[in-house]
């Protein structure tokens, strides 16, 4: 098989029509932006869900006592031995970092207001490592590790109309039934950005949180950070190997957040729907070139064939047009798509004041952030080669049946 | 042996309802080297003869053999490979692949044959170099009159080396020079080479040009008349 003849033909028989190639490669180009915009948009909206989940929420990994998942009380708090500490921090190394927690519910009440609030118990340099916590602060210090006072969350400030070194209450309950009370002056107040996080946030240092709920050092449980999800998962195989035969347990953030995992997938479905959608009204418009460009050629296909150029070198000379096409299209689109996908990945879109307080009720921060994950690009490309794929099936068909001599006498 | 025999050859469209016959019963040999012509008034039969022979059409009845090949024995496949070693084709509209030069379209059927490059460059110079085109080697058919067009494809016709052409109505969309030109160089070409042509025609001049006329009326052989030399 000659391939250069074949590239040769199907490349000048793209070039035949130049202004027929163009428009069909630009409007590939311009669906391949767009469908790369909306992906983008959609998974660094699901990066940013997932990032503030894992880094204000659960980590990538939680260890915690076999009960807490079903019944997330104090009760259930622990504290790891010397031993199991030093493996633990020589397991993750620099790959991941382990930061203990308390968390419960309390009472929280200034002079005339009363609130439920969640205090987290925090050690600050490892929760600012985390999350950059420090970053949101609005008003006064951040916290030190033998403070005895609190950082509010701003909403939490407003509801109980407190202000900074004004004393907040909270009353609640400790480990195993004990009665959990302090006053604690407010250090500072942040802004968090998960608005239902910043109405309820008390952040209390770590000591002293365990002193409030009478843990003695235990932590309700311990959040593992980690580079990447992948890392993750392998960080999480090497711990069960750790806890074995303790009654620790160690959960990826998807077990702990199933309903998360489950309203992401069912978003991404619909961003895939309307990409199929944008999809299919392009593989038309790509169709309409193809079928032209294969039925007024039936004649040149006629005398190929008669001259002696097998069915299936002239199939495969058709396919390759096509795929030419596409790799056009879709290479331009990525190319000319990267910068307007960096743009936006640097510089989110910021939302407007109506759809922001939307936003924020769910947690998310008020901007659409954009991904660059190679995922973008890497889907966008399958997808556009499966529809060529399937549209190029029409010039073969076409180039292996067509009748010769019909076609020659034209 | 003839290099190419027509047995009692048929070719009757709508033969279950109101039978047309293109073809009645031909059974004709032609002899390597031959210059022949097939003549008769529009509808004889002459250029379904030829894509009969030319393995582009298939009888009703009847066979067609080609240096001792029945070509109705051959696989689709196998048959356009039988063509692009053994027949070269020249058509009445020139038939070149337009987004090819002229020395792209005389080369086309050596890279279909997967010869060396080299030669078959080489080959392809030759040839228009033969056909007068020295100087339109790079010219795509559409820069190029219907003069020069028909002569790439004879060029194109004769650069494999087929073992016979196959020439349906050569001359007709040419003027009288070019056709006398295309004329000559088929002519000389037939004798310095001894390629077999053989001509579907209604052209008075490729018909004194002819060694032999075959004459075809209503798809039945009227006359097969070999002219002394």
């Amino acid at each position: 098989m000659n391939w250069i003849l074949i590239f040769k033909l199907a490349w000048r028989n793209l070039w035949r029509n130049k202004r027929r190639t163009l428009i069909t490669a630009g409007s590939i180009l311009f669906a391949v932006i767009l469908a790369l915009l909306m992906d983008s948009m959609n998974i660094g909206s699901h990066e940013q869900i997932i990032s503030n989940s894992l880094r204000f929420g659960t980590g990538y990994l939680q260890i915690q006592d076999t009960a807490y998942f079903e019944t997330p009380s104090l009760d259930f708090a622990f504290d790891l031995d010397k031993r199991q500490e030093e493996a633990l921090n020589q397991l993750l190394r620099h790959h991941a970092y382990a930061v203990p927690r308390v968390e419960s519910f309390v009472l929280a009440a200034g002079e005339s207001e009363t609130r439920g609030a969640l205090v987290i118990g925090i050690i600050p340099e490892l929760e600012n490592r985390m999350n950059g916590f420090q970053n949101f602060l609005t008003e006064g210090k951040i916290l030190n590790n033998d403070d005895q006072m609190v950082m509010v969350g701003s909403g939490l400030a407003q509801r109980l109309s407190l202000s900074l070194h004004d004393t907040l209450v909270v009353i609640g309950q400790g480990y195993q039934g004990m009665q959990a009370a302090g006053k604690y002056p407010i250090k500072g107040i942040i802004s968090h950005p998960m608005e239902f996080l910043d109405n309820q946030l008390i952040y209390l240092p770590f000591e002293e949180a365990s002193w409030l709920f009478v843990m003695d050092g235990k932590a309700s449980h311990w959040l593992i950070m980690a580079d990447t999800d992948k890392s993750a998962l392998r960080v999480q195989q090497e711990i069960e190997k750790l806890l074995e035969g303790t009654e620790l347990q160690v959960l990826h953030w998807k077990d702990l957040q199933p309903d998360l995992v489950k309203a992401l997938a069912f978003d991404a479905v619909s961003g895939r729907i309307m990409q199929f959608i944008l999809y299919v009204v392009i593989a038309f418009g790509i169709f309409g070139t193809v079928l032209t460009m294969t039925l007024e050629r039936q004649k040149e296909f006629a005398i190929l064939v008669s001259l002696g150029m097998k069915r299936h070198i002239l199939a495969l000379q058709c396919f390759i047009e096509t795929i030419l096409i596409s790799i056009l299209g879709v290479g331009a689109g990525i190319v000319l798509g990267f910068p307007v996908l960096f743009y936006f990945n640097r510089n989110p879109i910021p939302l407007g004041e109506g759809l922001s307080d939307l936003v924020k009720e769910y947690g998310m921060e008020p901007f659409l952030p954009f991904s660059l994950a190679p995922t973008v690009f890497i889907f966008q490309g399958i997808t556009m080669l499966i529809l060529t794929l399937i549209i190029t099936t029409y010039p073969v068909w076409r180039s292996l049946t067509f009748p010769v001599l019909e076609n020659l006498r034209r | 042996m003839p290099i190419i025999q027509t047995q009692q050859l048929f070719k009757i469209y709508n033969e279950d309802t109101i039978p047309v016959y293109a073809l009645r019963d031909l059974s004709l040999d032609f002899e390597e080297g031959e210059f022949t012509t097939i003549v008769g008034p529009s509808g004889s039969g002459k250029t379904t003869l030829l894509n009969m022979i030319g393995g582009l059409d298939t009888p009703t009845r009847g066979d067609v053999f080609i240096d001792g090949t029945n070509i109705a024995s051959l696989r689709k496949g196998d048959l356009i490979d039988f063509r692009l070693r053994n027949i070269g084709f020249v058509f009445q509209s020139y038939n070149l692949i337009p987004v090819l030069t002229a020395l792209e379209n005389v080369s086309l059927i050596m890279e279909l044959q997967n010869l060396d490059p080299k030669s078959t460059r080489e080959r392809a110079l030759q040839v228009l170099e033969e056909v007068g085109l020295a100087d339109k080697l790079h010219s795509k058919p559409s820069e190029l009159s219907g003069g020069q067009q028909q002569r790439v494809a004879v060029a194109r016709a004769l650069a494999s080396r087929p073992k016979f052409v196959l020439a349906d109505e050569p001359t007709a969309n040419l003027d009288s020079k070019a056709a006398m030109n295309l004329l000559d160089i088929m002519a000389k070409l037939n004798e310095e080479e001894s390629m077999t042509f053989i001509f579907s025609t209604h052209d008075q001049r490729v018909i004194e040009r002819a060694r032999r006329v075959v004459t075809l009326v209503d798809g039945a052989l009227h006359e097969d008349l070999v002219k002394a030399k």
